[in-house]
């Protein structure tokens, strides 16, 4: 079973970032680590505070720890599937302040789970009325060129 | 100008399908503005505001030889666009590494 994905018209820039994994459990599980605070505390902001209000509109918002500092991100949902589909924007200081969208779905291959994140939106405000080829397609070709 | 406008720029320069194939053509060495407006068959005044853009985002540097100006590529600029990028690929990588590990943990656990 593959997820219908629509065109996002809330990404505002032109970049993306794909990385699927395969995890050894259930969709219904996965889902939880991803929307139950107790379950997505330890591995997603590595203990810090986070508020996950998983419904359409609602907040996402993560202090992340890491090196003993705290670093906050936030955002709201704009899509929530149970089991198949997150959606959120996401702003850091890691995204220069702009909002950009993280999508992860959730695939169910047997007893695993295919759990395939796309961070897109990145950047930017010059970018936002443009719409030009994917971050994949320029990462690729950067790769390419930066190798040879 | 600070490193965070400059990757703006960098990046909003890379983010144009043509802008990308100058970048293309550079990598194979220098060139004069006639020679990059004939493959593109793009005026004189089309191509040189393209360059003006990677220009000012660090990724060209012009060279006077004689009456003739030769253009050739800084890899530098490309390469913090890369770095960049690539932070938030490893993040969630290094994410899903934890993920996974916690809910191995919970498979033996059970």
């Amino acid at each position: 079973m593959t997820t219908a994905v629509t065109p996002n018209p809330n990404v505002r820039g032109p970049f993306e970032c794909a990385v699927p994994r395969v995890i050894n459990a259930r969709p219904e599980r996965l889902f939880r680590a991803w929307t139950d605070p107790e379950k997505a505390r330890p591995w997603l902001t590595n203990g810090g505070d986070l508020i996950l209000q998983p419904h359409v509109g609602g907040l996402f918002f993560l202090n992340m720890v890491y090196n003993e500092h705290t670093y906050p991100h936030y955002g709201r949902y704009l899509q929530v599937e149970k089991d198949r589909l997150l959606e959120f924007t996401w702003m850091s200081q890691g995204t220069l302040g702009k909002e950009s969208v993280v999508r992860v779905t959730f695939e169910p291959q047997g007893e695993r789970t295919k759990v395939t994140i796309v961070h897109s939106g990145l950047p930017d405000e010059k970018n936002r009325d443009e719409h030009h080829g994917g971050w994949t397609e320029i990462l690729e070709w950067m790769e390419q060129r930066l190798e040879s | 100008m600070t490193p965070a406008a400059s990757l703006d720029d960098a990046l909003y320069a890379v983010a144009d399908p043509t802008r990308r194939r100058i970048v293309e053509r550079l990598m194979r060495g220098p060139a004069r503005v006639t020679d990059l407006a004939a493959p593109f068959e793009m005026s004189l005044n089309g191509v040189s505001k393209h360059l003006k853009v990677l220009e000012s985002a660090g990724l060209l540097a012009r060279d006077l030889q004689g009456r003739e100006h030769y253009l050739r590529l800084r890899p530098q600029g490309l390469r913090r666009i890369h770095a960049w990028t690539s932070r938030f690929e490893r993040f969630w990588s290094a994410k899903l590494d934890a993920l996974e590990a916690q809910i191995d943990k919970e498979n033996e656990d059970r």
